[in-house]
């Protein structure tokens, strides 16, 4: 091989020593007199050559530098290839940087398909719980021949440190010894907590890598020594991988994790993990867990399931759904890319007939075209990657964080490998097939009677192409306008409360406020104090807030003891006027409830509807599954707490929470938005509670930022791009067929003009050709958008299916792109000089 | 008169004789035309058309090497040596030669 490339080198020298020697040869012959006869000299040549083997890889050679002339000599159709290979590639590989992480990149662990998180399935209800009873647990450790190992997590004491706003908490997390071992990790330096640390009382933590990186500097002489976070010592062991996911959104990022062991009975486990046996299915995991669960509780099985489920259930239907689109106007392009080649391809029929004619094999023929297709693969790969790389730029901000969670996103090598495959499959097939077929040409009938052979293709060419592009674009179309009205939808729902001007600050209780009356108290006193401030309206406190993600306090059950689908909420006299949240009826709390301890509950009305059914609420009463009975007082409107349908967020009723009280969120009403007014509110907070960790800010500006998963506008902006690009390249698809088709009937239209057609006539007519293929994609695609829809209304939001107006504005808009892409080339055909066209005959 | 020009009837034969005569000293493509004429009794021709692509077959396989010199009356010409590698295969090809012409010999005296 060596040899092989090191002759290629000295090609030229070898050609020359070749020369020389037969010049040599030569003159000793003529000198000698000799009669040794000469051979043919470029013979010689020629059979040495081939010893050289240069011969396939010239050819190659040349054929590649033909291509490339080829291509400079059409820089139009160059370019619309690559534009358009650009444009689809790059749509899909701006989404796949986004859906990779969330869809296919494979989870950061050994083995990652031996690793289940456990969740709770509560048979009666069909209600799946995080939370894991310990029995559980341990029954599967012990007892579960397909299990491998078991972890677990709980959160741990984190290390309050200064932050630039502020105090800042330094998420931690304590896990079981075997907990990195079921995960399939190691540690990047050091070593990993194990079984030995548990008895030092959790100073051995490994750091994460980012935490790693950024508070220490990335320096590996950490490792090993003890340092001091916050005012809590550490002895840091070791460093995990980087981009390590833990297997639970609740787990999150912890910064440091340090080692625990396994809860007492009778305690919960959120999202243990485990891994199974090597060999063992997830079926045979599962039965086995069934029969050990079923000595325990009859009602209550844990449920082995996949991480990336667990990790990314939320945004898996909308980045599938995105993917999905970005592949179809990959499709588009690609109908697009065909017709563009067939049309190539034919123009140059004669040109292949005469190469054909002189001997070349079908291969040569295809040859130069493959070679044209690598090319514009090349090319359009590479723009590719610059448009991936701006669009992701300009759209990733739009993404809500839970779009993605903690998944890896960004253009990487996987993005760019993605777009380069992409590139060179789609140049390679939709120009190697057309070009196979053309090559296939009867030689005699192209050399003899080109004019015949250009009529071959006119019936049928390039419209089935156009048909598919008109039905995708339709799809695209429908599903941008779609996406669009859903956004204004979305937009128009009414929040059940008022979250302008108003700050919210979580502020946890100071740890040494032991019982609930005393955290309520403090609680109390933070509002006071927040009322005397200036330009306060009014100060209101709850455990959760609508869109903070939070869970409700306890479930309420039925009179039969069932639960029911809805939950209670910590409040405090004036949160309802603070939120804006309106009263529907009755009263609200006052102070004399909370000094009585009193047992009354501010119902919403979904709540009412669920709990108490048509009959009125006010001076109802329900029990919550802690089994203490409350008296409705009053009634307020919903407010919403996500713009999904998430069972997590059951409908709620407020109660005060008095001895139960746990931590509360802030409401404060201000009369304009002013950040000297939110620097006033941090100040009293923190000499209230000094050293904890706040979370201080507008409540719109979390509300954006938060506003669940299924906030719309990333997926409206994107379907609207998607949807113009569609339109945008059957345009362009359009107008390139009956562009071709005057080219090809331009003596017949010479012919008809000189017979006195009109210059109107004539355009109307090539209009026509392009009107049947047009309205059977149209056709095609309102027939297939339904269904499209359907299947998206299953998996992504509560869309509004396409209703007429939809559907009819999708179809109309298609329609006119095309017939105005048709109308403008057409009417180059009434221009055509009837002399010029007839002369040349 | 035969002329050593059909490469499929005497390629063997002709890398043979190039074998053989480059066996006794290195010499260059006009050297070896005229030495296998000599030694011939003037009966064998090796045209440069089979010649030249023959060596350079030769010395792609690593069979004889070649490099410049000058020639005998102070001309540019390239050497061409029996390399080690080539006098193993001119031992196993005159044997092979030995015996084909052997039994050729046998089927046409009876």
């Amino acid at each position: 091989m060596r040899r092989f490339f090191f002759k290629l080198w000295r090609r030229r020298s070898l050609e020359r020593d070749l020369e020389a020697e037969l010049t040599f040869h030569r003159e000793m012959s003529r000198k000698n007199g000799n009669p040794i006869p000469l051979g043919n000299g470029s013979r010689i040549k020629e059979a040495s050559r081939d010893f050289w083997r240069f011969g396939q890889i010239e050819d190659a050679w040349r054929d590649l530098v033909y291509a490339a002339r080829q291509l400079r000599r059409s820089p139009a159709f160059a370019l619309t290839v690559i534009v358009t290979l650009a444009l689809g590639v790059g749509a899909n590989g701006t989404i796949f940087s986004i859906a990779d992480g969330v869809l296919f990149r494979p989870l950061p662990y050994e083995d990652p398909d031996r690793v289940f998180v456990v969740e709770m399935l509560n048979r009666p209800s069909g209600q799946v719980y995080w939370r894991v009873p310990y029995e559980f647990v341990a029954a599967i450790e012990a007892q579960a021949r397909t299990v491998a190992q078991v972890g677990m997590s709980t959160g741990s004491v984190s290390p309050i440190v200064e932050g630039e706003a502020g105090p800042e908490r330094v998420p931690a997390l304590a896990v079981t010894p075997d907990y990195f071992d079921a995960l399939g990790v190691e540690a990047a330096y050091g070593r990993l907590v194990d079984s030995e640390d548990l008895s030092d009382g959790g100073r051995a933590v490994v750091l994460s890598h980012a935490s790693w990186q950024q508070r220490f500097g990335g320096r590996k002489e950490i490792v090993g020594t003890s340092v001091v976070l916050g005012d809590t010592p550490l002895d840091v062991v070791g460093v995990l991988p980087r981009g390590l996911i833990f297997p639970s959104p609740m787990v999150g990022d912890p910064e440091i994790v340090s080692v625990t062991a396994p809860p007492e009975p009778g305690d919960g486990v959120l999202n243990p993990i485990v891994r199974l046996e090597s060999g063992a299915t997830l079926e045979a995991a599962q039965a086995e867990i069934d029969t050990l669960a079923i000595q325990i509780s009859p009602d209550q099985v844990p449920v082995l399931t996949e991480v990336r489920d667990i990790l990314y259930r939320a945004p898996t239907p909308a980045m599938r759904f995105l993917m999905g689109a970005s592949v179809l106007v990959m499709l588009v392009g690609c109908a697009h890319l065909t017709n563009l080649l067939m049309t190539r391809s034919h123009q140059r029929t004669w040109e292949t007939g005469v190469r054909a004619a002189l001997g070349a094999s079908r291969a040569r023929l295809v040859r130069p075209l493959v070679f044209e297709a690598l090319l514009l693969g090349a090319a359009g790969a590479i723009v590719a990657v610059l448009v991936t790389v701006v669009s992701y730029d300009v759209l990733f901000p739009l993404v809500p964080p839970n779009a993605y969670g903690n998944a890896p996103v960004g253009v990487g090598v996987r993005v760019i490998v993605f777009a380069m495959a992409l590139s060179l499959l789609g140049g390679l097939v939709f120009t190697v097939a057309p070009a196979w077929r053309s090559a296939a040409l009867d030689v005699l009938t192209i050399i003899r009677k080109q004019q015949q052979a250009d009529a071959i293709g006119s019936g049928t060419f390039g419209r089935p192409m156009l048909a598919v592009q008109v039905g995708l674009a339709i799809v695209l179309v429908t599903g941008s306008v779609i996406a669009g009205r859903t956004l204004l939808g979305v937009l128009n729902v009414p929040l059940g409360f008022e979250p302008e001007n108003v700050i919210t600050a979580h502020v946890p209780p100071p740890p040494d406020l032991l019982q609930g009356l005393d955290r309520q108290a403090f609680y109390t006193r933070a509002m006071e104090s927040l009322e005397g401030l200036s330009d306060v309206v009014s100060v209101g406190a709850a455990l959760t807030l609508p869109f903070d993600g939070a869970a409700q306090w306890r479930g309420v059950v039925g009179p039969d003891g069932q639960p029911l689908p809805a939950g209670t909420d910590h409040v405090l006299p004036g949160y309802f006027e603070t939120a804006g949240i309106r009263t529907v009826r009755g009263r609200l709390f006052d102070w004399d409830d909370v000094r009585a301890g009193a047992s009354v509950a501010v119902a919403s009305e979904e709540f009412a509807s669920i709990v108490f059914g048509d009959r009125d609420p006010i001076g109802e009463s329900f029990e919550d599954n802690g089994g203490r009975r409350f008296t409705v007082i009053g009634m307020v409107d919903d407010a919403i707490r996500t713009l999904s349908d998430d069972s997590f967020f059951q409908p709620r009723a407020y109660v005060i929470p008095g001895q139960e009280t746990r931590q509360m969120s802030l409401v404060i009403r201000t009369n304009a938005r002013s950040e000297v007014l939110l620097r006033d509110v941090q100040r009293q907070l923190i000499d209230l509670a000094p050293g904890a960790a706040l979370r201080i800010g507008w409540w719109s500006d979390s509300i954006d930022s938060l506003a669940a998963y299924r906030n719309p506008k990333f997926q409206a902006v994107v379907l609207g791009t998607f949807g113009g690009l569609a339109l945008g390249l059957t345009g362009l698809g359009v107008a390139g067929v009956v562009t071709f088709l005057v080219g090809l009937r331009r003596r017949e239209m010479g012919i008809r003009l000189a017979l006195g057609a009109g210059t109107g006539s004539l355009s109307r007519l090539m209009v026509r050709q392009t009107v049947i293929p047009v309205l059977t994609g149209a056709v095609f695609g309102l027939v297939v958008t339904p269904a499209l829809a359907r299947l998206a209304e299953s998996q992504f939001l509560e869309i509004q299916p396409p209703d007429l107006w939809t559907r009819a504005s999708a179809f109309t808009t298609v329609l006119v792109v095309a017939l105005v892409a048709a109308w403008l080339p057409a009417r180059r055909a009434g221009r055509i000089n009837p002399m010029s066209v007839l002369r040349s005959e | 008169m035969a002329r050593l020009s059909d490469p499929n009837l005497l390629q063997g034969t002709l890398d043979l004789l190039i074998l053989h005569a480059l066996g006794r000293s290195a010499m260059h493509g006009y050297g070896i035309a005229q030495t296998i004429h000599l030694l011939s009794d003037n009966v064998l021709t090796v045209e440069e058309g089979s010649l030249y692509p023959a060596l350079h077959r030769l010395e792609v396989e690593g069979v004889i090497s070649a490099e410049w010199g000058a020639s005998e009356n102070n001309r540019k010409a390239k050497y061409y040596s029996i390399t080690r590698k080539g006098r193993r295969a001119l031992s196993a090809r005159q044997e092979t030669w030995d015996r084909l012409s052997a039994a050729v010999n046998r089927v046409l005296a009876t």
